[in-house]
């Protein structure tokens, strides 16, 4: 498979947070603890409609982390990834309440 | 019993909130900051979900669509496993229009715009006020904020002026803020100088080397070898997609 450039991401990601990042460039996760929950941007580029998507959410449960995991294609697709994925975004839930921000999750749990 | 719309809008910390919000945003130091902020302001405004959702042309190859998601995040990962972007009814409509509408009043044409409208509403958008916000004139860049309700016809209410000047000024403030994080995400991908940001101007006023030279106090070819490296910082192959990707994210 082609490898990308590396994907425009905000000059803070690799700052402050966690970020993973497929080995071909076409998924890129961004991951920080906030008082409120786990912050998660997730990056993908569709090869097949050249279509990027960038989707960011506030998590502030487990249940609704591993759901939102589960549900997605990575899981198949990029499984090292998948799993450095629950395994960071688990550990920075347990830590929020320490840091700063404020949220609300909508997701169902 | 759920206040009504029209409740809500009356309820004296609702512009006042809504306000403080929008200022927090303009101040807001990163993304997570912002995605918790747009929960906060969808809670207030009486929505159940939200959804800040931007377009842009990224290069050549890539079209981009980034949301900010106040509702169940599942709905994204739907919307994009479904391609629901190239059929999407609300944001074609926010492609040519600047008045927020409500989304029943847009009709889907095709099979796969009822899909991605069956979509939305399955995850908490059965009835949605969509308030688009676009770049100036000439670039692809624009956005749409999405304010949701499990309830039908829950938008439909006197409250709904009010509620939309507000909802206006948010999806602006949210516009700014996105295209200030993309114009901070060009310049530390490309790694951009001032001299750099020069000769994008004069290329977007028209300028041919000749003139920029004259204007720069240096030679063409000095120019043009400026531009083979500019071109490559930007993973762009002509000055032409070089500027419209510099104007794309709000640098020139």
């Amino acid at each position: 498979m082609k490898k990308l450039k590396p994907t425009l991401i905000s000059a803070d990601a690799d700052k402050d947070g966690i970020v993973l990042r497929s080995e071909d460039g076409r998924l890129f996760y961004w991951l920080r603890a906030t008082r409120a929950g786990l912050w998660v941007q997730r990056d993908r580029r569709r090869q097949d409609s050249r279509a990027r998507l960038v989707q960011s959410h506030m998590f502030c449960t487990d249940a609704a982390f591993a759901r939102w995991c589960n549900a997605d294609t990575v899981r198949f697709d990029y499984p090292v990834i998948f799993v450095k994925l629950q395994r960071e975004g688990r550990a920075l839930l347990k830590g929020h309440e320490h840091a700063p921000d404020t949220a609300t999750d909508h997701a169902a749990t | 019993m759920r206040p009504t719309l029209q409740q809500i809008t009356q309820q004296p910390d609702f512009l006042p909130g809504l306000a403080l919000i929008t200022q927090r945003m303009a101040q807001a130091s990163d993304s997570s900051e912002v995605t918790a902020l747009l929960a906060e302001a969808a809670l207030l405004a009486g929505a159940d979900v939200a959804a800040f959702a931007s377009f842009m042309q990224d290069d050549e190859f890539y079209e981009s669509y980034r949301f900010i998601l106040a509702c169940d995040p599942l709905w994204c990962l739907a919307y994009e496993n479904d391609a629901c972007y190239m059929h999407d009814p609300w944001l074609t409509y926010a492609r040519h229009h600047s008045e927020p509408v409500l989304a029943h009043r847009l009709p889907a044409k095709t099979n796969k715009e009822h899909g991605v409208r069956a979509l939305a509403s399955e995850y908490g958008f059965v009835s949605a006020l969509i308030v688009p916000s676009q770049a100036p004139h000439g670039l692809t860049r624009l956005g749409a904020l999405c304010l949701g309700s499990r309830e039908p016809g829950y938008f439909d209410d006197p409250g709904l002026s009010l509620l939309t000047f507000a909802a206006t000024v948010l999806a602006m403030r949210l516009h700014e803020w996105q295209v200030a994080q993309l114009r901070s995400e060009l310049l530390q991908y490309a790694a951009l100088t001032p001299d750099d940001l020069t000769l994008l101007q004069h290329q977007l006023e028209g300028h041919k080397s000749k003139e920029v030279a004259r204007a720069i106090n240096t030679t063409p070819i000095a120019i043009d070898s400026h531009w083979q490296r500019l071109n490559a910082k930007l993973g762009v192959t002509s000055r032409l997609a070089a500027v419209r990707r510099a104007a794309e994210y709000g640098l020139i």
